[in-house]
């Protein structure tokens, strides 16, 4: 049994995908490929593969993850190009590697993502800077998370201020103004950028269907440094 | 124009319902002789994904030249609003095209109470919903399936209805359009042309009269095109057009898997069933192109399940040829493969038992009624035996949950035919309680749904009375009294729909206002039962004048002309009608292998139709 680590990308139309989607559309592109993946014992046998992190509906990605285990080991550039050639031309295989028996589950391992966030705007550097500092000058940044639990919708409040890593603003190119955002994610702390986009959008008077958040990446901490999972 | 829409997708329930892109779907390159063809599953995506024939047409039409075929499905109802709010018309998935600016829009009519959602798209897609408002710049609006057998209810909306199999006629028809001189178009000289071809019905050429007491005088027809429609027909199920590829949804539907059509049609003619007059006669594909076919969608789709679909699975001549060696090929790639529609006598444990290693089936049992007395009425032709066989053999192999399948309302029936479901559901219980405490296995449970009888047009029952509501009300109340057991839960249908149905499924013309009101009114997906308006339904009745009691609780007379008579189904009224007469004293039609019946198939398309 071999553990594979995987990276891909996922834009488009794609994005409108919801995570169990895409891992079904995984799954059976990898029956497709023929990749040899191992199966659970049981009743309903499933495929021993798990999705680093869930993306949220409407947003396209450059840095997802998964891992993968094998019956058999193929050669890491194999295995990227069979999966790529089955695969819908929006979803591709950027990165394979294996990792070790003991190695921690992705999922586990991942402690921020980075986006961006296009705004569709022409807004000045200073402008959008001022803005930003004064965002994350609050104490507080209070949104309200909307969930359902047992069939019931349940309200609570959150402090999303500590979970924002920094915010920095890239360019503005062609009317959109691309502004860059860290956030904790995973298992410890998790920020979803839809709140954040509500919160900022909201702070800074921008509707949000004119504010399109990218997944950029998703980082590990190696002795306190950011590095990406891959 | 779908760009005014895109950014607002992240606010509806599952976006990827309307943004195409799925593997399989289908670019094509389109020029001006291209015909545009637009698919209308008039329900949302999830359930016109999950319909095979869709898949089947889908491929047959884009393998055409210079045919290009689209998909598009009723937007739920928060799409809807957002389509509304945003101006933004009823589009296809593939290229994002107005349907308005299709050459042809063809409808599916799988059931009755999706009318509305018809109206409903039409308008959308700033398509004038009655044919007689549509100019030459307007798409053709047709609609098959099996509804189609009687299209008298929406007769002013479609311009032109399919009766029979699709794939046979669709072609011809597309071909006609093709061929058709643009330049000097005329709408009506293509339809009367159309008219001509075997399989279409152009309601407009035809016009209905009335007796005062509501039934049908005559039909008075247009010279120009045929006074009565015979049904399209495959001949050669084994020679037709089968996908090898399907598109694969990325959103969850309701059936996710390949279904790979084993046979059409059934010999064992159950008389509440219409399909299995419908579709006669029986013809089967081979085991071989089966097998083949099944292969090949199973790697091209890359599913996990597969389902060999017909209406009686375990009657294909070479079924248990086919099972094993598709299940050798599914065992090794831990494919799933499931077998709806299996009857209950000779029922293949064993091979369940083998397939369930590989993905677990619910079972589902179908007595249809309590009593063998009501079984012989309905000639199912299953015995209790059959049902305690059965079920024997599945708790023995380790099943513990089983689903039986009844009907309330079938003619004659009375509360002793009730009583029969309770002591039918009770037998199957106290079966597993009386196994050995250490050969149970699981914990039992029994799910005992019974829906209410809809009587449907060519069956032998298209001459009897519906339940009442209140009737079929005080019947589910009397059962929901007698069973209740921890090991036995009891699922049943709100009977207003069931009642809503019948009307539409019998009905005439005089039916299509109300449609039109109740659309009006707000009335839509009313299969789904918290979307169902039955109070705005009535009001749309009463405001038409129409008493829905004469479409289904009134017993018709022998001779009485059915709305959809000029239809020749294949199966003639005659043999219908002494099917009707049989029931009467419970006599049994034996299945057709076991010798003709003369249902009228023969007569019209010969004997080597029949695959008997």
């Amino acid at each position: 049994m071999y553990k594979i680590r995987v990276k891909f990308t996922k834009n488009g139309m794609l994005k409108y995908i919801s995570h169990l989607d895409t891992m079904r559309m995984l799954r059976r592109n990898f029956q497709k490929a023929g990749i040899p993946v191992s199966m659970s014992q049981g009743f309903n046998p499933h495929p021993k593969f798990s999705l680093a992190q869930p993306l949220s509906i409407g947003l396209e990605s450059y840095g997802e993850y998964f891992d993968l285990e094998l019956d058999e080991k193929i050669d890491c550039d194999i295995f990227k190009s069979t999966l790529n050639e089955v695969l819908p031309t929006q979803v591709r295989i950027v990165k394979a590697e294996y990792i070790e028996q003991n190695e921690k589950p992705a999922m586990s391992l991942i402690m921020w993502a980075k986006y961006g966030i296009q705004i569709k705007y022409k807004l000045e550097k200073e402008d959008i800077e001022n803005k930003i500092e004064s965002f994350l000058a609050q104490e507080e940044i209070i949104i309200r998370q909307t969930r359902k639990k047992k069939g019931k919708w349940q309200t609570k409040l959150k402090n999303i201020r500590p979970g924002i890593v920094n915010v920095k603003y890239r360019y503005c190119e062609e009317g959109i103004t691309l502004i860059e955002v860290m956030l904790n994610t995973g298992s410890k702390d998790n920020i979803r950028i839809d709140d954040f986009i509500n919160a900022f959008g909201q702070f800074y008077n921008i509707e949000k269907e004119n504010m399109q958040g990218i997944r950029f990446e998703m980082y590990r901490d190696k002795n306190g440094e950011a590095i990406p999972l891959i | 124009m779908f760009d005014k829409i895109e950014p607002y997708l992240y606010s509806v329930e599952k976006p990827g319902r309307y943004v195409g892109e799925e593997m399989g779907a289908v670019k094509k390159q389109i020029d001006e002789d291209t015909v545009r063809f637009l698919f209308a599953f008039p329900d949302i995506y999830d359930i016109g994904m999950s319909f095979v024939g869709m898949q089947i047409l889908y491929g047959l039409l884009n393998e055409m030249d210079n045919v290009y075929c689209e998909r598009t499905f009723a937007p739920w109802v928060d799409m809807e609003k957002l389509m509304r709010d945003r101006n933004i018309p009823l589009y296809s998935l593939e290229t994002k095209t107005n349907a308005s600016d299709f050459d042809i829009l063809g409808f599916t009519l799988q059931y009755e109470m999706s009318y509305t959602n018809i109206l409903n798209m039409l308008d959308l897609g700033n398509i004038p919903i009655e044919s007689k408002d549509r100019d030459d710049s307007m798409p053709i609006v047709v609609a098959g399936g099996p509804c189609a057998f009687n299209p008298e209810p929406i007769w002013d909306i479609i311009d032109v209805f399919f009766i029979g199999d699709a794939e046979e006629v669709l072609p011809e028809f597309i071909n006609l359009y093709k061929n058709s001189n643009k330049d000097n178009w005329n709408r009506d000289d293509f339809l009367i042309k159309a008219a001509n071809i075997e399989g279409i019905y152009v309601p407009k050429f035809h016009d209905v009269k009335y007796n005062e007491d509501g039934t049908i005088k005559e039909r008075i027809v247009d010279s120009r095109v045929p006074k009565v429609i015979n049904k399209a027909m495959v001949k050669d199920l084994n020679e037709s057009f089968y996908p090898e590829s399907f598109i694969v949804p990325y959103v969850d539907i309701v059936h996710d898997r390949v279904s790979m059509e084993i046979f059409r049609g059934c010999t064992r003619g159950c008389r509440f069933c219409q399909a299995g007059m419908l579709y006669r006669p029986i013809r089967e594909r081979t085991a071989e192109t089966i097998l083949k076919q099944s292969k090949i969608l199973l790697e091209n789709s890359g599913y996990e399940e597969i389902s060999l679909s017909s209406l009686s699975t375990s009657d294909h001549s070479e079924i248990q040829f086919i099972i094993r060696e598709l299940m050798d090929y599914c065992y090794e790639r831990k494919i799933g493969l499931s077998l709806p529609s299996l009857r209950l006598d000779g029922f293949p444990a064993d091979i369940l038992e083998k397939i369930n290693e590989v993905k677990k089936t619910n079972l589902t049992f179908a007595p249809e009624a309590g009593t063998q007395r009501l079984r012989d009425v309905i000639n199912k032709g299953i015995t209790e035996d059959d049902l305690i066989t059965a079920s024997r053999e599945a708790f023995e192999r380790g099943w513990s949950t089983v689903k039986l399948y009844f009907m309330m309302g079938l003619p004659s029936e009375t509360m002793e035919d009730l009583e029969g479901i309770k002591t039918l559901s009770y037998k199957v219980k106290d079966l597993f309680f009386n196994m050995p405490k250490e050969e149970r296995r699981g914990n039992l449970k029994i799910n005992t749904s019974v829906s209410c009888f809809v009587p449907k047009p060519f069956t032998p029952f298209q001459w009897i009375a519906q339940d009442t509501i209140e009737i079929f009300e005080e019947k589910q109340n009397m059962l929901s009294k007698e069973i209740r057991d921890r090991k036995v839960s009891l699922s049943m249908h709100d009977p207003r729909t069931s009642v809503m149905e019948g009307v539409f499924a019998r009905g005439d013309r005089k039916l299509s206002n109300v449609i039109k009101r109740a659309w009006k009114k707000g009335c839509r997906f009313d299969s789904w039962s918290h979307h169902f308006k039955y109070d705005i339904w009535m009001e749309a009745f009463k405001e038409e004048g129409i008493d829905t009691d004469f479409y289904t609780t009134r017993e018709r007379g022998k001779d009485e002309l059915f709305p959809w008579d000029f239809i020749n189904a294949g199966v003639s009224k005659k043999f219908l009608y002494d099917e009707y007469e049989k029931s009467f004293n419970g006599d049994l039609t034996s299945d057709c292998r076991k010798g003709c019946k003369n249902c009228g198939i023969i007569e019209h398309y010969g004997k080597e139709v029949c695959n008997v």
